[in-house]
């Protein structure tokens, strides 16, 4: 492995259907932020991986709207149909090879543009058998939590302390927002406090080879198959290989994290990666996500949640912690974080990073 | 920086339309990738898919339904979009990725299904400005046309020399039998076929094509001395504005000059040792959908001065049998997977410095280089391929 890839500034916005600026005024604004954080001048940039998706963005091709707003115009730009994650990960692998000596890296969603959330989420799935049962990311979700009903492990007693944490914890200020369109209900038996909270999100990390004060150790990826028959929902199997792939990179064990930052579309999704991953034992997910200090302490996605930007969103909330020492709102000495990404249809990709403070 | 290389390719024919599904496309092309590269499918470490936007093949996230064809289950899988330079960036990708030396072997492979498309214009259209440039009908063709108009006006360019470069491909096209047209044709021909969009004719344009395209990207420390290769000598991309009218008449190149390309082959041939592309180098393929777009290029890669293009075109430069050829295979006129249409470009390279192009093999080739467009021509790269 060549070198050390180090991040310097970042910048995430969060809000919802803000009329003041066009979607690439706003990614400019982040951006620009990022940079105006870091050490490394937008002259000096020479690299930017995007990650942005058509249909969720509302037009093709829309890294061509895009691009030179996140300062791409003449730099070797690409973008990724893909989780922010994945692009931070391929910044990285830029880096690393010598390719560029720093990166932009920037993922946005904006739903609040969107005519049709659920269709979009719907379109996702294969068209002849799946799509026409109404499938969408809740409902995939809402399968796993009808499996560890049926198993037992979905206790009233730890869900109902579990959403009172969150509630607290929930940076989401403004607006409620929903997942659900207009007269939906949350699919069984997922409750409506159990749901993500849809938000516009824009992020962006510059990384650099020049040394700061936190650097990426470790990245992991790994997927499982495309139909959802075809997996173990309560095993994670793509988020485990990619966090033991990650923390074999950066020569870590589980317990050497002190701060995990896990992708996870509900608290149901949530709770079961924690008992997928080893964080808590089988059926104690629920205590584990609503007691620890150390897991998604920003309140993971009831503090706003689109895809493709939440594995970029989940990285830049553990680079925070880890910069300013802080778990939530209290002062905690925190030597290295994990970052999740994943993608849609259930979190089939999933992408692990693990950062360290210098 | 860690060297790397092809070490394996597979394409399907291109077609109108494809019968099969895409996964089984994909399946096709990834598995003769492995087999041309003569390494078991164990030993990949990463997929990077390609695949231009979602309305073309009027599916969401379409690589998500063939990622175990694409040998992406268990592994690392990723989807580049750069539209027309999607395949290209995707290699790209594959690179960094060896070269960083997280990864030693990742498979690139890059589909289009744009033929299911209803409307290819239509969903083109939507690549523009909703407020001021998709109601008048702005397109990738009618694109093509006012840079082609301009092309005309400023250096001086005719449809006949455009004509005589179609014929070109054209015929480059009958030795290649994945080619999905190859009619051989004469300039008269050409410039009595249907206007499409003025001044292109229907001869001068890529048709609308479906396919798939893989390649094997390897770390030179994990082949044995005798594989079989294309050196990665050289790889660059730049991103320009959006709006095409932000890049007329600009300092740092013209719509037509391609400054996104210039920079990336300024860059590539750097990497790659090459000073003097004319002698340099002995075959390019150049993504040019018309026929007009080869002759944006040429000033972008060096062959000649933008406004010598004409001369250039004159001398029947990159004519099958000369010491540079250009676009042995026929290039995208031949046939033109948006999706895959730029990996197509470097994979007919690679296979032309490897030294197995078949019937299109041009002699002796030991330098290739092939360059990529996406969107306006807002997204170029070129990438320099050696013989090992």
């Amino acid at each position: 492995m060549t070198g050390q890839v180090y991040i310097s500034g970042f910048s995430l916005n969060i809000g919802w259907n803000d009329p003041r600026s066009s979607l690439h005024e706003w990614v400019f604004e982040t951006v620009d932020n990022a940079i105006g954080l870091s050490d490394v001048s937008l002259k000096d940039l020479d690299s930017v991986v995007i990650a942005s998706h058509d249909l969720v963005d509302g037009r093709s091709l829309s890294s061509m709207l895009t691009a030179t707003a996140a300062g791409g115009y003449f730099k070797d730009e690409v973008r990724v149909a893909d989780d922010g994650a994945v692009a931070l990960s391929l910044a990285d692998a830029r880096l690393r090879a010598g390719s560029a000596k720093s990166a932009v890296v920037a993922a946005w969603a904006r739903p609040s543009e969107m005519m049709n959330w659920d269709a979009v989420n719907n379109a996702l799935f294969e068209p002849l058998y799946t799509r026409e049962l109404g499938m969408t990311e809740l409902a995939v979700s809402a399968l796993r939590a009808q499996q560890m009903l049926s198993l037992g492990r979905l206790s009233d007693r730890n869900r109902n302390h579990a959403i009172r944490k969150r509630t607290q914890t929930s940076r989401l200020a403004g607006p409620v927002l929903t997942a659900l369109g207009p007269g939906h209900k949350a699919p069984y038996p997922l409750r409506a406090s159990e749901l993500p909270k849809l938000a516009d999100i824009c992020a962006a990390v510059v990384l650099t080879r020049e040394p700061t004060d936190l650097r990426i150790s470790g990245i992991g990826h790994s997927s499982e198959p495309y139909r959802i028959t075809d997996r173990n929902l309560l095993e994670y199997t793509a988020l485990c290989e990619a966090t033991e792939r990650a923390l074999s990179m950066a020569d870590l064990q589980l317990g050497d994290i002190d701060l995990f930052e896990i992708d996870a579309l509900t608290m149901i999704d949530e709770a079961i990666a924690a008992e997928a991953l080893g964080l808590s034992g089988k059926a104690g997910g629920f205590s584990y996500v609503s007691d620890s200090l150390a897991f998604n302490p920003s309140g993971g996605a009831s503090s706003g949640h689109c895809w493709p930007a939440m594995g970029l969103v989940r990285f830049i909330r553990a680079a925070s912690s880890l910069r300013h020492q802080k778990l939530g709102t209290r002062h905690r000495e925190l030597h290295r974080g994990m970052a999740t990404g994943a993608t849609p249809l259930g979190g089939q990709c999933q992408t692990t990073v693990v950062l360290e403070r210098v | 920086m860690r060297s790397c290389s092809i070490i394996g390719s597979a394409q399907t024919p291109y077609r109108r339309r494809h019968s099969a599904r895409t996964e089984d496309l994909v399946f096709q092309v990834c598995s003769g990738a492995l087999g041309d590269a003569d390494i078991d499918q164990s030993l990949i470490d990463a997929t990077v898919v390609g695949l231009s936007p979602d309305v073309l093949a009027g599916e969401n996230c379409m690589e998500r339904s063939f990622i175990e064809a694409a040998l992406g289950v268990g592994r690392t899988y990723l989807r580049v979009n750069t539209g027309g330079a999607t395949g290209a960036s995707a290699l790209h990708g594959a690179v960094d990725l060896v070269q960083s030396g997280r990864f030693d072997i990742v498979m690139v492979v890059a589909v289009e299904r744009m033929g299911q498309a209803t409307d290819v214009p239509m969903g083109f259209n939507t690549i523009f400005d909703p407020i001021f440039e998709k109601d008048v009908d702005l397109s990738t063709l009618t694109m093509g046309g006012l840079r082609a108009t301009r092309l005309m006006i400023r250096y001086g360019y005719t449809p006949e020399m455009w004509a005589r470069i179609a014929v070109r491909n054209f015929e480059n096209a009958s030795r290649n039998p994945l080619a999905q047209l190859a009619p051989q044709v004469t300039v008269d021909d050409v410039l009595t076929s249907p206007i499409i969009v003025w001044p292109i004719r229907r001869l001068d344009a890529c048709p609308v094509s479906e396919g798939a395209c893989a390649a094997v990207v390897a770390a030179d420390d994990m082949l044995s001395p005798g594989t079989s290769r294309a050196l990665i000598a050289g790889k660059a991309a730049r991103s320009d504005t959006y709006y095409m009218g932000d890049r007329m008449g600009r300092a740092e190149g013209d719509l037509v000059d391609l400054a996104s390309l210039r920079l990336s082959a300024q860059e590539a041939y750097a990497h790659a040792g090459i000073s003097n592309p004319t002698d340099d180098i002995d075959v390019f393929e150049i993504h040019s959908p018309w026929s007009n777009m080869e002759t944006m290029a040429y000033g972008a890669l060096g062959l000649c001065a933008p406004e010598d293009g004409p001369s250039l075109v004159a001398t029947d430069f990159g004519k099958w049998g000369s010491e540079t050829v250009i676009n042995p295979s026929g290039g995208a006129q031949a046939a033109n997977p948006v999706s895959a249409t730029a990996l197509v470009r470097i994979v007919e390279a690679s296979l032309q410095v490897r030294g197995i192009a078949g019937d299109r093999q041009v002699p002796d080739c030991s330098v290739a280089v092939a360059t990529a467009s996406g969107g306006t021509g807002q997204f170029a790269s070129c990438t320099v391929l050696r013989s090992s």
